[in-house]
């Protein structure tokens, strides 16, 4: 009969196509694992190892009522814009401390905020899967009045970051998806599936060609994703646990990770596989934010022990710890100029420290 | 359709969903498969080239040529007697 032939014939492709997967998977697995020449610390023992780090709190950012769980730095090197679980976003001036911007949100647990590039609007969002964009003005009291709702998906909004201009938009979401957005008419432009569970952050490529972004999720993997197809290009793996933070090297080359395996690692664009592991058999609470000083030689590392842990990139090793806060790190960002690092906390506080 | 035929039909579907499926996991390791890379060793150098270039522009690491050009040091001074 037709029909049973046609049958027989699909249970042998499926057959062929899983052996020819598991082909190319064991490939993958080996092809990486050959690339491992060198250890990274062996390779960097001919460069100084850093002396005389010094880092100090230099300002007190204390005006929310709830946990802080977001920030973002302007393109201005200044301003700050934080999030917190109280629903309340605040535009803080880090030279003199001031609030200057306050926008109440009608859901709490705000988990994402970014300051356009422009420095003249902010986008947040959080439990009410979406992102909103709030155009930052003196004159207009209620800022909430001029907002715009852009992005929706079916789970939460964990991350969110514009790209080169205030008009595009990118989000990670609860749902296990990434999109792009136009702010203008709020349509979908691409959508990004890949994810086996949650996103948890999304971080643009510096470079100057950058069409790719990288993402981290609760599927313990991270995805390099190519913005103009919605494909994923290339998938790293490693982490024994949630990956909180990804965050682009400099240059773009590489990225980091923070997980709630209690460690950070680099992954190498070229090289297709984790390059470098930094931990400690003292650190056992997990890693929630990451970002590097300027030069990328530096990382740092905000985790739930209330500590930040400063990581020298190439040596490996850890250059200092700072008792930073009195209840967990969940975010943190060098300045754009690199002059200063921000970190916020659970302790309702964000701190500037340079 | 009796319902022989229509649970025919059925499993067809879910092989069919299978096998879309499984066609789209070998198309994605093929594309991985099919990427450049590069040896470790080479990429560190590169790495460190990068850090190099770019270390005399970090003052986190080398702080500022005068204190006063730090914009977060208070300014002012008071000293305690």
């Amino acid at each position: 009969m037709a029909t049973e032939a046609l049958k027989v014939d699909t249970q042998d492709s499926i057959e062929t196509l899983q052996r020819e997967a598991e082909e190319l998977k064991k490939r993958l697995e080996e092809e990486k694992a050959k690339l491992k020449d060198v250890e990274m610390f062996k390779a960097a023992s001919k460069v100084d190892p850093i002396t005389n780090f010094s880092m100090k709190q230099r300002r007190h950012l204390k005006g929310h009522q709830g946990k802080v769980l977001c920030m973002d730095w302007s393109t201005d090197k200044r301003h700050i814009v934080s999030s917190s679980q109280d629903g309340k976003m605040l535009v803080w001036d880090a030279f003199t401390t001031n609030k200057e911007h306050a926008v109440t949100m009608p859901t709490t647990w705000v988990m994402a905020c970014a300051y356009g590039p422009s420095g003249n609007c902010v986008a947040c969002g959080g439990l009410d899967n979406k992102c909103t964009i709030y155009p930052l003005s003196f004159e207009e009291t209620d800022i909430s009045s001029k907002k715009k709702a852009v992005a929706t998906h079916t789970s939460y909004l964990s991350c969110c970051s514009f790209t080169s201009s205030d008009n595009q938009i990118l989000t990670g979401s609860g749902d296990s998806t990434c999109a792009l957005w136009d702010v203008e008419s709020g349509q979908l432009i691409q959508s990004f599936h890949g994810h086996a569970g949650d996103v948890m952050s999304i971080d643009l490529s510096p470079s100057e060609t950058g069409n790719l972004f990288v993402s981290g999720g609760c599927d313990k993997t991270a995805m390099v994703w190519d913005m103009r197809f919605g494909e994923c290009v290339q998938v790293f793996e490693g982490h024994e646990s949630d990956i909180n933070n990804v965050r682009f090297y400099p240059s773009g080359d590489a990225f980091a990770t923070g997980s709630d395996d209690a460690t950070c690692r680099l992954f190498d664009l070229r090289a297709d596989r984790e390059a470098n592991c930094y931990k400690k058999d003292s650190i056992i609470f997990g890693c929630n934010s990451v970002d590097f000083s300027i030069s990328g030689r530096l990382l740092f590392g905000g985790y739930n022990d209330h500590t930040v842990n400063v990581w020298d990139v190439l040596k490996g090793n850890r250059v200092t710890k700072l008792y930073a806060h009195e209840n967990r790190v969940s975010c943190l960002g060098v300045s754009p100029d690199g002059t200063a690092l921000c970190s916020g906390s659970w302790d309702n506080t964000l701190k500037v420290w340079a | 359709m009796n319902e022989m035929e229509a649970a025919k039909e059925a499993r067809m579907n879910k092989f069919q969903e299978g096998l879309q499926q499984q066609r789209k996991l070998v198309e994605q390791l093929r594309l991985e498969a099919a990427v450049p890379r590069v040896r470790v060793s080479e990429c560190i150098e590169d790495i460190m080239k990068y850090c190099e270039q770019h270390t005399s522009e970090d003052v986190l690491i080398n702080g500022f040529l005068r204190p006063g050009d730090n914009p977060y040091k208070e300014k002012g001074g008071c000293t305690i007697l």
